[in-house]
């Protein structure tokens, strides 16, 4: 197999170490659009980074953190969350490509940063990816017991000393970093799949919340490797692939998992 | 458990809580002992649950202050304390995973929690069903493993928000002689409910609430044989045609 087709699996292996258990937040918080939202933000970041020639990285993620806040703000203050995230995704969006166009003297590769470039990950990337990822997993093991209770119920939490609000951070946090990591991999539009998908399969097999975020990282790498295997094979676009591979098992979860709850 | 310190009185001083200029609870003063259970009835929007969140500080109020033997509600006080809700919240794992959890969250070490599970599962009368994934359970055995789950951080006070209104009779019984034997236990019971025979059996004293405000605080065999108030006159007058 090719250098670079070997690296873009790695790559995506990593990232789901990440997506996996931040997955299965975002299904069980049914914090989908959130997801939609903070991806959509890191155009904006792009845009943002070139125009002060800061790092894509730095720009994403200070972006994709500012519209989660935004988010989880404007939320908590009892407004209609699909509307606002609604709202928020889809003008960060716009917004990020309006701005692009003003950067002078760049030619952006919008297309890189809309559905990915896998297949250019280099030995940086990865170990940024991998590094990055392992920093997200980590911060959810260590906040897990008290994310799963705020998660279950606020004031259950709240009862037990946990500050909901604080674990609503962690989860903004963790959404920001992922989002900035995944930028080149599947690119904005398909973050959320990355996060969502792998995770409703896993939902299916799963009875516990430990086992369904394993289970989520598990088909993420199974979905990355499929996906690349196939864009190779197939001379598909590589980003699209790996999600149209974790759809692929989100339907085999219809056929075979239990119904779940 | 006497050796904790005395956590109560519960003092509360001018407190109100206002939601966009409505004023949803007034309670100029009202003072809650150690003694016994207490109960606190009320008619439907009366503001008892309002009431049991401040008191535990899930909520701020808009003003007024709440103590616990001086100490302010919320923050370390509030982790002394534990609450039972209405509908019970369970983890999707094992009846003794949700007991284990919630020791986990109280810092148990992990070679005691195995012995304090089977306690608190043997005083629940759930031993049996120890492997069982939690939200199998019946309704009446959910609700004994969210209270068995609260007393698993051996709490000063017992917040309860109508544990037993999704019941049946014998349900509620085997709900009553575990937060009876909680109160005997050392716990301060404090809880709201709307079955007045259970409210007889439990209560030390009585808090009506109407309107947001405390009609009275009488103690339960009074309340009952000669309430004060005309609202708790009423409202027990439509209980007994109900
Ligand atoms: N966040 C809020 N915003 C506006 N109104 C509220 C809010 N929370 C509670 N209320 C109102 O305050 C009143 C008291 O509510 P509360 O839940 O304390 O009643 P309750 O006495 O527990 O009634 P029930 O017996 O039906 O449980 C109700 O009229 C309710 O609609
Ligand atoms: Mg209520």
């Amino acid at each position: 197999m090719d250098d670079f087709l070997i690296r873009a699996a790695l790559a995506g292996i990593g990232l789901s170490i990440a997506t996996g258990p931040l997955g299965a937040f975002v299904v069980w918080r049914r914090m989908a659009y959130f997801g939609d939202a903070v991806a959509h933000a890191a155009i904006l970041g792009v845009a943002v980074a070139l125009a002060f020639s800061m790092s894509v990285l730095i720009g994403t993620l200070v972006v994709a953190l500012g519209v989660g806040l935004a988010a989880s703000t404007l939320t908590a203050r009892g407004r209609s969350m699909d509307t606002t995230l609604g709202v928020l995704a889809h003008s960060a969006l716009a917004l990020g490509l309006v701005a692009i166009s003003f950067v002078r003297g760049v030619r952006v590769d919008l297309n890189g940063f809309l559905f990915g470039d896998i297949l250019t990950v280099n030995a940086g990337n990865l170990v940024m990816i991998w590094g990055g990822a392992l920093v997200v997993a980590a911060l959810l093991i260590w906040r897990w017991s008290a994310l799963l209770t705020a998660t279950l119920n606020e004031d259950l939490a709240a009862s037990a000393g946990i500050d909901p609000r604080r674990e609503r951070l962690v989860l903004t946090l963790a959404m920001a970093l992922v989002v900035a990591l995944s930028l080149k991999i599947v690119g904005a539009l398909l973050i959320g799949a990355m996060l969502i998908v792998p995770a409703a399969a896993a939902r299916g097999f799963a009875r516990t919340p430990e086992t369904m975020a394993l289970l989520a990282v598990g088909f993420g790498m199974l979905a990355a490797v499929g996906g690349v295997w196939a864009s190779a094979l197939a001379d598909t676009p590589a980003g699209p692939s790996i999600v149209v591979a974790a759809a692929l098992i989100y339907l085999v979860s219809l056929v075979a998992g239990h119904s779940g709850d | 458990m006497s050796d904790r310190g005395a956590p109560l009185p519960v003092t509360v001083n001018d407190l109100t809580y206002r939601v966009g200029g409505q004023v949803l609870l007034d309670i100029p003063s009202l003072e809650i002992s150690q003694a016994w259970p207490t109960m606190i009835l009320g008619p439907n929007g009366a503001g008892k649950s309002l009431l049991l969140r401040l008191l535990h500080g899930l909520i701020a109020p808009t003003s007024g202050t709440i103590r616990f033997n001086g100490q302010m509600a919320g923050g370390a006080v509030g982790r002394r304390q534990a609450m039972v809700f209405q509908k019970p919240v369970l983890l999707r794992r094992t009846v003794a995973a949700n007991v284990n959890y919630a020791l986990k969250v109280h810092d148990v070490a992990r070679a005691e929690r195995k012995g304090r599970i089977s306690a608190l599962l043997e005083q629940g009368g759930l031993s049996d069903h120890a492997g069982q994934p939690a939200r199998t359970l019946s309704g009446g055995e959910q609700q004994r493993l969210a209270i068995v789950r609260a007393l698993a951080s051996d709490p000063d006070v017992l917040f309860l928000d109508e544990p037993t209104s999704s019941l049946d009779p014998s349900a509620s019984l085997a709900i009553e002689d575990l937060i009876a034997r909680a109160a005997r236990g050392g716990a301060k019971v404090i809880m709201i409910t709307h079955d007045l025979g259970l409210a007889q059996r439990l209560a030390g004293d009585i808090v009506f609430l109407h309107h947001g405000r405390v009609c009275e605080q009488t103690r339960a065999p009074e309340f009952f044989a000669h309430p004060k108030s005309h609202e708790a006159q009423a409202y027990l007058a439509s209980k007994l045609v109900l």
